[in-house]
């Protein structure tokens, strides 16, 4: 292409391998990265790994008894690996956890306000909660509520709004649409994209290929702890593979169990 | 009546001992799913600084509690600490072999028995808490250090106690405190200033405690923990901050609540920290993770010994059975576990513990 020099990353993970357990070898060679305003996504199935790359990236393995045996991850040139979860989301990175993971018991306001843990200007909080009142106007209402008992949908967007409190560099989304209706997944989507637009890079998992790929740049595909596949979310939603196998739309009388084997069989070279 | 409203009054002086005591193994156990039983020694360890700073040095008896209650509290913060370290296997070895020598040695048998029973048993710790960690494994936030840190509190309130003994004796001691045996008699009630300051300490420390709990970063971030750990730490709080405050805060209720328990008429010992288990069961009573809880039990408990003591030694005329003696003395003890039984089957969660939110 040209000769101008690439901007930093925002995240950078670099052939990263994770063992669970001292034993249980879960991520082997990942790397991947994630620019300046880039959404990017990761789709794979069940157990690929995808939520250990997440708690790689936000220092959350330990809890997990994992540990990161090999490779490196830069967060906005800063090492990152090894890193003390709350070091890291000072410095800019939030997750927004699979299943949501909302205080059940404290109220939405308490969840937002443990959001902001790390934030110690007061009107940077105040700011953070306006926004977020802005993106999410259901809350709005509610913040006197008891978390647990929101729909579905709003402890979704409550986590988001969590995560959103620390005004993060970079948001880490696992499969936030898990569970929810066609609507409300929309409605992710276009948060997705506006919380982009308002200056985040985002790095979405998914299984929902199809919203994750309409709304991101880029996109890599994880199977069994490697990445089998990377590209533009445009290429991708070409890709015959990704068409039958994460969009569900196979040219007509493939969708055959043999082709099904054979695909996976394919799968197995390539891993 | 009036034997009423007195039961009453005494009642809540002790129930607020028991609320502030409740309190500490409540913030510890939300914090971090310990039960402390060294809140004992914390207890014991403020009393006796109190009783050292206001009695033995002659200073003023405010700044003896301000000092008891810091001292508890980093006390309570370094035993934390010390937990973190994992070094199970050695202070569950030593701690039991110490309970087996002082276990021994106070039963009457000499120094050799004891010592060579204690190193036996300590040795059988060391090897138990060994295996039972080879068996599931040393690493991460699982069950095996829940389970070891809650022996070491076990032995260190045992330490504590030794070390109090031998610093100020066994002898029983009196508190040189501001209200000695004074009393005011309101009605027919009698109501002793030393009682009245209990309660007045209890509701001051509580009600700062509650705000700070309600409204604080430190408050919402302690709750965070409770309920989700890992998304606790997701958010970036930090557990070292929070266990250690949750640690501090218990020390500080313990001391204040051996601070008042041996002020007035009441004498200091290094038994004194019996009232930890009759405690307990105001614990469960309350809700084994609700600070609210921990005032209501604590509460109820000390009305309902008092009540049943009052009205054992004197049966009041109404009631059909005259001569209630036979329930044996301290017999206030076993109702409360009664009541506690009883509340349990009603709500098995307690008074004010938390069932599950959740939304199916
Ligand atoms: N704490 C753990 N200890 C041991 N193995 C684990 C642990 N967590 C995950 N694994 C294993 O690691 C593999 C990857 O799990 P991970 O949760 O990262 O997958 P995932 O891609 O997020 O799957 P899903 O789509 O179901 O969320 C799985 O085989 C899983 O069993
Ligand atoms: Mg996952």
């Amino acid at each position: 292409m040209n000769a101008e020099p690439e901007p930093p990353a925002i995240l950078d993970v670099r052939n990263v391998e994770i063992v669970y357990n001292s034993v249980i070898l879960v991520l082997s060679g990942v790397s991947l990265r994630v620019d300046q305003g880039e959404i990017v996504t990761i789709l794979g199935a069940n157990g690929a790994g995808k939520t250990t790359l997440l708690r790689a990236i936000t220092g959350l393995l330990e809890v997990h008894r994992g540990e990161m045996t090999k490779g490196s991850i830069i967060f906005d040139q800063e090492p990152a690996d090894h890193a003390d979860p709350a070091k890291l989301v000072r410095a800019g990175v939030s997750q927004v956890m699979e299943g949501r993971r909302i205080f059940a018991e404290l109220t939405v306001e308490e969840n937002l306000r443990a959001g902001a843990y790390t934030v110690r200007d007061h009107s940077a909080v105040a700011a953070a909660h306006d926004r977020v009142m802005d993106l999410f106007p259901v809350l709005r209402p509610r913040q006197r509520d008891t978390a647990g008992y929101l729909s579905g949908g709003e402890q979704q967007m409550l986590a988001i709004g969590r995560a959103l409190m620390a005004s993060p560099k970079l948001l880490l989304l696992d499969e936030p649409s898990l569970g929810l209706a066609p609507k409300l997944v929309e409605q992710i989507s276009e948060i997705i994209t506006t919380v982009n637009e308002q200056g985040t890079s985002v790095l979405l998992v998914e299984q929902n290929a199809r919203m994750a790929l309409s709304v991101s740049d880029r996109a890599y595909v994880l199977e069994n702890g490697r990445i089998v596949k990377e590209g533009t979310a445009g290429d991708l939603l070409e890709d015959d593979d990704i068409r039958e196998f994460y969009l569900g739309v196979g040219e007509a009388g493939r969708k055959s169990f043999r082709d099904v084997k054979s695909y996976r069989r394919k799968k197995r070279w390539s891993a | 009546m009036t034997t009423f409203w007195q039961a009453t009054f005494d009642g809540v002086a002790l129930g607020s001992l028991y609320a502030l005591i409740v309190l500490g193994f409540v913030v510890i156990y939300r914090a971090t799913g310990i039960i402390n039983f060294a809140q004992g020694g914390a207890l014991l360890l403020g009393a006796y600084i109190t009783y050292n700073v206001s009695t033995s040095w002659g200073w003023n008896y405010h700044v003896g509690i301000v000092l008891s209650v810091l001292v508890c509290a980093g006390f309570n913060v370094l035993l934390q600490r010390a937990m973190l370290q994992r070094v199970f296997r050695e202070v569950v070895g030593i701690s039991a072999g110490l309970l087996g020598w002082a276990t021994l040695f106070y039963n009457g048998t000499t120094h050799l028995v004891g010592l060579s029973g204690g190193v036996a048993i300590g040795l059988l710790g060391w090897f138990a808490t060994a295996r039972i960690e080879a068996r599931y494994g040393d690493k991460g936030p699982s069950e095996l250090p829940l389970f070891g840190a809650i022996m070491v509190t076990i032995g260190v309130l045992f330490i504590v106690k030794q070390v109090v003994a031998s610093i100020w004796g066994f002898a029983e001691l009196s508190v040189d405190d501001p209200w000695e045996l004074s009393t005011s008699r309101v009605g027919g009630l009698v109501l002793q200033h030393s009682k009245l300051a209990a309660i007045a300490m209890a509701v001051l420390a509580l009600g700062v405690f509650f705000l700070v709990d309600r409204y604080s970063r430190i408050g919402v971030a302690m709750r965070a923990t409770h309920f989700d750990h890992e998304a606790a730490i997701a958010q970036g709080i930090s557990t070292k901050i929070v266990f250690a405050t949750a640690f501090a805060v218990a020390g500080g209720a313990a001391a204040l609540a051996g601070t008042a328990a041996t002020a007035g008429p009441e004498l200091i010992t290094p038994n004194l920290d019996f009232v930890v288990f009759l405690a307990f069961p105001a614990m469960i009573l309350g809700g084994l993770d609700s600070p609210a809880g921990a005032v209501a039990g604590g509460l109820l408990v000390g009305w309902i010994q008092n009540l049943v003591k009052t009205y054992v030694a004197t049966t009041p005329e109404w009631f059909p059975i005259e001569d209630l003696d036979w329930l044996g003395a301290g017999f206030e003890r076993v109702a409360i576990f009664v009541v506690m039984i009883i509340v349990l089957m009603v709500r098995p969660y307690g008074l004010l513990g938390t069932e599950e939110v959740r939304r199916v």
